[in-house]
């Protein structure tokens, strides 16, 4: 371990794959092989404390269960906001704290790629449990399996309606249909599994893949029996009967169809292509060169859609060690800020406005994008002038809070090799302390990454 | 069974002619609004108002604006529908053949009184069943994704544009429609106190030279000092919503003196795949109390204003089913115009019928007319844009601005 001053290349670690440095970080002397090494371990990320999906989601129903209006239910909405609002403070804690950040920022690259919308009910719910079962588990796995599982869990199949989706010739869509009722498929989850999550727009699909897709998805539905085991199950009395055909493959409409459907989706070659261009657009460039999504399409190709396989491709880049090519968006620059003044988790704890609520205010409030695709990682969708003030707004409100650090030293131990000599004799002229750090927080070299 | 639509002769089609239904009573409204002697309207094209408003999702036109005339409506989505026209909490009439979403009634008032008119059967710039796509056009005002966008590209070719931008963007992340060369000013109520005047000269000292975030600055702390000025001045209502504070904001600003003659609010909460009744009720409620909010905060300003909303697409024209009764993405939509310079009082339309042959591709409403025509139709005249400026805001266009969307 050694010192950031004389180990660019170390701060651009820091700085490009994780979520900038702190001042306590070791310094690696290969940053390389650090990076390396958080690729293929067991997630570091502690669960002591966070509820399960069972808990939350008994809780949850409990509520829904209940006459509407009454104490229980009450209860069970306040129980459940406490635990949504705990298990968010937790995971940006641990990403402010970690020793693993670039483990931590594939976390967030694939919580995000698949998005989910946290806003009310089953999703909330889930949200935190998801991350922990359906997302952190498989960083270490193939695009498939995570896939297989997103899609399985409650907060993705609840949030995109395929508990709602019913085959219309299914059990279920008979006996309806006995009632004058009338069950259909409800498209959400399947366009969105094709669009976002796999083979993306270009792929040429049709709008009879999405049918197909969306029968295949009809089996799936939520349990909501207290006393049983809650959230996704399949269920074949809902299930479409028959086969279908998605980009040329016939599927029997059953839970085994199902997930060699999602297995095809995750080993296709548009899923390897399309994924590759977000990673290296999120890691590398705005504006990623067609060679480098090159590489990392490859490496999935070559290793059956290996997550590790990707991201080993993407460290050894000759761009991805180019420093500052991306802008930082909201929420990696505040836990880029509380990273660099070494905020801890009591820290953080005793803020005056929380977390969560400073990241809504900056229009990027944490597990709620506004749509299933997740936030924008691109530099002209922050840039405007509004996001930019709260930015520096914030910034100013925080730096008031930091207390035993000077902004010299603090970006002396997380970022100094990246910072221009104009902006390090700038800082060192600021005579306010707390103006300093906000002045540090707002410099063009640390709204980048 | 007498089929409405040739029984009653007004609406086409596909390919007929297109036809302009003008509500019960808009003869008087459209007299109030065309007996403005020319020289009561602001004379300078500068002080011309246009508000796009992007309402994201998918927003469910045949439930908005309703075709109940149209015979094979109610066996498409009767468990979507809202009462007839004169039931308790029934579709509010706009002419005898389309009904406007009950949760609607200032927009009604508006429509009533000459400020407001629908355009139906609109299609997006591509057509597609994807929001991520669809906004990407509908943005960027192309077939495909650009790097600025259309009211961006409009907000640089504004004449009598004064030393206050041209352009305002209602949200703290930029929309990409405001995106690209001409900077916007932006807008949103964050509740963090703002940052010192020395902490400001200083970071514009540390930032200079920056490409990206120099500019951005610089500007934002110059259009701060006037919003502060502005919002301080009228007081947003207690009460309001998101949408509406926005609203009421955008009225602000654009009213100020040398205010901006663009404005651009971005609200989502349309895609309704299941439980469509009562998450519109709840959306649409929430856009009409915007409405009413842009009107009462632009003061006499609403007379020279045009307000448009868009959508990525319309919806499916049946349910998904009759149990969460939901809609999945569709292609065509229809649009709101409101504002004392739209020539109010006409749902327009070229309708192309929900007859099983008539939906596009067997499932939705077709389009019959492209959203740049109506866009393109209000900036000509209302801020005095010139057909070649629309070749550049709109590349590639081959449809022709639409006629007589507003007044003077």
């Amino acid at each position: 371990m050694g010192n950031l001053a004389n180990n660019p290349a170390a701060a651009q670690a820091f700085t490009r794959f994780g979520f900038g440095g702190r001042q306590d970080d070791a310094v690696p002397l290969d940053p390389v092989a650090w990076l390396m090494a958080q690729i293929d371990c067991p997630d570091p990320a502690p669960v002591a404390g966070l509820p399960t999906l069972q808990q939350n989601l008994t809780i949850y129903y409990k509520g829904e269960q209940s006459p509407a209006g009454s104490a229980a239910m009450a209860a069970a909405q306040a129980a459940l906001g406490a635990a949504f609002q705990a298990d968010q403070q937790a995971f940006l804690s641990y990403a402010v704290t970690t020793t693993m950040p670039f483990r931590e920022r594939l976390v967030w690259f694939w919580s995000n790629h698949f998005a989910i919308m946290a806003l009310t009910g089953t999703v909330q719910a889930s949200a935190g449990p998801y991350i922990r079962t359906a997302i952190r588990p498989n960083i270490t796995g193939t695009i498939a399996g995570m896939l297989q599982a997103v899609v399985t869990h409650p907060a993705m199949f609840c949030g995109l309606d395929g508990n709602v989706s019913v085959g219309p010739t299914s059990q279920e869509g008979l006996v309806a249909a006995r009632r004058g009722d009338y069950l259909s498929i409800n498209e959400n989850l399947g366009r969105e599994i094709l669009e976002l999550y796999t083979v993306g727009i270009d792929a040429g699909y049709t709008q009879a893949d999405v049918d197909a897709l969306s029968y295949l998805l009809t089996g799936g539905d939520e349990a909501n029996a207290i006393g049983s085991k809650l959230g996704f199950y399949y269920n074949p009395s809902k299930q479409q009967p028959g086969s279908f055909a998605l980009l040329g493959i016939t599927y029997p409409g059953t839970y085994p169809g199902l997930m060699s459907a999602l297995q095809h989706l995750g080993t296709h070659p548009a899923t390897y292509a399309h994924l590759a261009t977000k990673l290296v657009t999120h890691f590398v460039s705005d504006t990623p060169a067609q060679a480098d999504i090159d590489v990392v399409t490859h490496a999935f190709a070559n290793s059956g859609g290996s997550l590790p396989a990707a991201h080993a491709a993407i460290v050894g880049l000759k761009s991805a060690w180019v420093p500052l090519q991306k802008l930082r968006t909201p929420q990696e620059f505040v836990v880029a800020s509380l990273r660099a003044s070494n905020a801890t988790a009591a820290s953080i704890a005793a803020l005056p406005q929380p977390l969560t609520s400073i990241l809504s205010s900056m229009s990027q409030p944490l597990w709620q994008p506004q749509f299933p695709n997740g936030w924008s990682d691109l530099a002209a969708d922050w840039t405007g002038p509004q996001p930019m003030l709260v930015r520096a707004d914030w910034a100013n409100v925080y730096a008031a809070t930091i207390s035993g650090l000077t902004a010299t030293a603090a970006a002396a131990a997380s970022v100094q090799p990246l910072l221009s000599s104009r902006t390090t004799s700038f800082l060192q002229g600021i005579s306010n302390a707390t103006e300093a750090f906000a002045l540090l927080f707002c410099s063009s070299e640390f709204q980048r990454r | 069974m007498i089929d409405n639509q040739t029984a009653c002769g007004h609406v086409c089609d596909s390919g007929g002619p297109a036809i302009r239904r003008r509500g019960l009573l808009a003869g008087l409204g459209a007299a109030l609004a065309m007996g403005r002697v020319p020289g009561a309207r602001a004379a300078a094209t500068g002080a011309n108002k246009f508000v796009v408003l992007n309402l994201r999702g998918g927003l469910d036109g045949m439930a908005a604006v309703a075709p109940y005339g149209d015979r094979n409506l109610v066996g498409l989505r009767l468990p979507l529908m809202a009462p007839s026209v004169g039931k308790p909490g029934g579709m509010l009439d706009l002419g005898g053949y389309f009904g406007l979403h009950p949760a609607l009634p200032n927009l009604h008032a508006m429509y009533m009184a000459g400020e407001a008119a629908m355009v139906h059967a609109v299609g997006n710039i591509e057509l597609t069943r994807s929001h991520f796509d669809g906004q990407d056009c509908l943005q960027s005002g192309a077939q495909e994704l650009l790097t600025s966008g259309w009211l961006n590209r409009a907000m640089g070719l504004v004449p009598g544009s004064s030393s206050m931008q041209s352009g305002i963007s209602m949200a703290s992340c930029q929309p990409l429609m405001v995106q690209g060369r001409t900077l916007t000013a932006g807008w949103s109520p964050d509740g963090i106190p703002q940052a010192g005047s020395q902490f400001v000269t200083d970071l514009t000292t540390l930032l200079q030279g920056d490409p990206l975030l120099a500019p951005s600055y610089a500007a934002g702390y110059q259009d701060r000092t006037l919003f502060n000025s502005a919002i301080k001045a009228a007081r947003i209502p207690a009460g309001l919503t998101q949408l509406q504070q926005l609203a009421w904001a955008a009225g602000d600003f654009l009213s100020m003196p040398n205010g901006p003659s663009i404005a651009a609010i971005e609200t989502d909460s349309y895609d309704t795949h299941a439980y469509q009744v009562s998450r519109l009720n709840t959306s649409l409620a929430n856009l009409d109390g915007a409405l009413l909010m842009l009107k009462t905060a632009l003061g006499s300003a609403w007379a020279n204003t045009v307000v448009m909303t868009m959508t990525e697409f319309g919806r499916t024209a049946a349910a998904n089913g009759n149990a969460t009764c939901g809609t999945d993405h569709g292609t065509a939509f229809a649009v709101i115009l409101a504002g004392g310079a739209v020539a109010g009082g006409q749902v327009i339309a070229t309708w192309p019928g929900l007859g099983p042959s008539q939906l596009y591709q067997g499932r939705d409403l077709a389009p019959t007319v492209d959203i740049r025509s109506i866009a393109m139709g209000i900036m000509q005249p209302h801020l005095g844009l010139s057909a070649t400026a629309m070749a550049s805001i709109f590349p590639g266009v081959s449809v022709g601005a639409m006629t007589g969307l507003v007044t003077g």
